[in-house]
């Protein structure tokens, strides 16, 4: 390993043409595992607060999504790009029984550090594979703070 | 010779995988839509059929060849039972059953014994989504796009099941 940190993150969660649910926040925590060169292997947990939402009167509520991620950062400087796999737990009131969902996400970021300690900002693109071909998608607006042991 | 992928390349590669993996279901979104039915009269005798033909909603005729899951399935509906208390059944079937005797072991039962007390019932979606049962079978019928639904009360008092809607959420091809 050439790093080893913790880290958390909040902020917004942004469903993309999601009729029956709404924007929200989302917090999570995350582990960063620096491999080899620019590679870093993160380990997340991610819960979403998609918002209740109404259409034409009819008040809808919204799914729940827990969302469990294998990330590979490649960065350079600051920056990174990310993509990652890993499985949803997907409740959708009204729907199917809850269940996990196999789930891609992808984006960037930037990490200021300072000492130790480094500010992460990262959007990021959730993609929970709900069927053959159909998915529900949310954009994940993360910023947090990562702590390095070293 | 051993040839020894660079992390670059290894992460390039991830990636396109990834792009190749979900890009079938980035194309996809998820509608709401209504089916406004006309006033069910149910007779105190037998089963009234009333046929559903979603084709004839903008919204799902619009998605017809594209529907990829029907994520819930839900209804509004005001139950007018101007004489004593009762309760009332409601099945569906893709195809129509002409023998009554045949609808409670061949169609499917969408709410058993829903009770009517005299007067008028409002039923909300939240309500709806309680009351529901089969809804695998539900979906089936719903992807079909055509089905017949089935109502009749536990005694023999005629009601009207008014306003009914249908509130269907669906993911499609975009």
């Amino acid at each position: 390993l050439t790093s080893l940190g913790i880290g958390a993150y909040g902020v917004a969660n942004i469903p993309v043409v999601q009729d029956d649910a709404g924007a929200g926040g989302l917090f999570g925590a995350r582990g960063r595992l620096g491999l080899i060169g620019p590679l870093v292997f993160e380990p997340s947990i991610t819960y979403f607060s998609n918002q209740d939402t109404e259409v034409d009167g009819i008040p809808f509520e919204a799914p729940e999504l827990t969302s469990y991620a294998f990330n590979l950062l490649l960065k350079w400087g600051g920056s990174y790009a990310t993509g990652g796999i890993g499985s949803s737990w997907l409740e959708i009131p009204g729907g199917p029984e809850g269940g996990y969902e196999t789930t891609y996400n992808f984006g960037g970021g930037y990490e200021f550090p300072a000492g130790p300690v480094a500010v992460d900002i990262s959007p990021r693109v959730f993609v929970v594979e709900t069927a053959d071909s159909a998915s529900r998608k949310n954009v994940a607006l993360m910023a947090g703070v990562n702590y390095y042991f070293f | 010779m051993r040839k020894i992928l660079n992390p670059g390349s290894g992460v390039a590669l991830a990636a396109l995988g990834l792009v190749a993996a979900i890009s079938g279901c980035l194309t996809s979104g998820t509608e709401v839509f209504t089916y406004e039915m006309e006033d069910i009269n149910v007779s105190a005798t037998g089963f009234t059929r009333t046929p559903v033909d979603l084709t004839e909603n903008d919204t799902f005729n619009d998605h017809v060849d594209e529907i990829r899951l029907i994520d819930r399935v839900g209804f509004t509906c005001n139950i007018v039972n101007p004489g004593s208390p009762t309760s009332v059944s409601i099945y569906f079937s893709k195809e129509n059953i002409p023998n009554d005797a045949d609808v409670p072991t061949q169609a499917t039962p969408l709410f058993t014994n829903l009770a009517a007390p005299s007067g008028t019932r409002t039923i909300g979606y939240d309500e709806s989504l309680t009351l529901i049962q089969n809804f695998e079978a539900l979906q089936e019928v719903i992807e079909s796009g055509q089905f017949v639904i089935y109502s009749q009360p536990t005694d023999p008092f005629a009601l009207t099941i008014a306003d009914p809607v249908l509130v269907i959420t669906f993911t499609v091809g975009l």
